[in-house]
């Protein structure tokens, strides 16, 4: 496909800028152009299937993650009785959907230490590893 | 500041005594002994480098860096190790 979005576009070069910038930690003029320089040269993202106000959406719901996987870590410290069970989890898109998108909800429910996912069971949802209280 | 700094140390600290000790229990299955290594890798290493960018903040986007790729990699290599244990 030759026509590329223009907001899909920009949003590619802010993020190859932020990580530019985070990595040399340094903000002025000229290493800000070397950046910019760069972030045009690198081939694009093909990233089909990929709706940005969806993936916004998604980007926020890891950022929640953070701060839930602190609770459930000290969950996990104070349970009693650990039983050890696989659920199957809705996946926020089906298995063809955006890779992008399936990545970022396998990094979610991986990233709080209460969920694993260990592997797809269908086309619409993961097997998840989980710990529970036993009551 | 430099209080609070300790506090998230010791907290950091805590989770990883807390979540690498079960790596010794053999009864303990290979996917709860990831679940605690979770806690360790994750948890208390962003703990630990959240105390060090509040200390010393003029470092703050190399120690970014580092909170991001090793939560990217702990959690990326936890499901491939699940992924193997289920299969």
């Amino acid at each position: 496909m030759s026509f590329i979005n223009p907001i899909r576009y920009l949003s590619q070069i802010l993020f190859r800028l932020l990580i530019w910038c985070l990595l040399t930690s340094n903000f002025r003029i000229s290493n800000l152009i070397i950046g910019i320089t760069i972030s045009v040269i690198l081939p694009n993202l093909r990233l089909p299937n990929l709706n940005l106000s969806f993936m916004a959406i998604e980007l926020l719901k890891t950022i929640i993650a953070f701060p839930k996987s602190i609770k459930e870590s000290v969950d996990l410290i104070f349970f009693k009785n650990k039983e050890e069970v696989f659920v199957n989890q809705r996946s926020s898109v089906e298995e063809d959907g955006s890779q992008f998108v399936n990545f970022l909800d396998l990094f979610r429910i991986t990233l709080t230490p209460l969920s694993l996912v260990t592997r797809r069971k269908d086309r619409k949802s993961w097997r998840v590893h989980t710990i529970r209280n036993r009551k | 500041m430099l209080f609070l700094s300790y506090f998230l140390l010791f907290i950091g600290l805590f989770f990883w005594i807390w979540g690498t000790f079960p790596l010794l229990i053999k009864r303990d299955s290979l996917l709860y002994k990831l679940h605690t290594l979770t806690v360790a890798d994750t948890v208390g290493s962003g703990l630990i480098l959240i105390a060090l960018i509040i200390r010393d903040s003029s470092h703050w986007p190399i120690l970014l860096i580092s909170i991001i790729t090793l939560t990217l990699w702990n959690t990326v290599f936890g499901y491939l190790l699940g992924n193997l244990v289920d299969n």
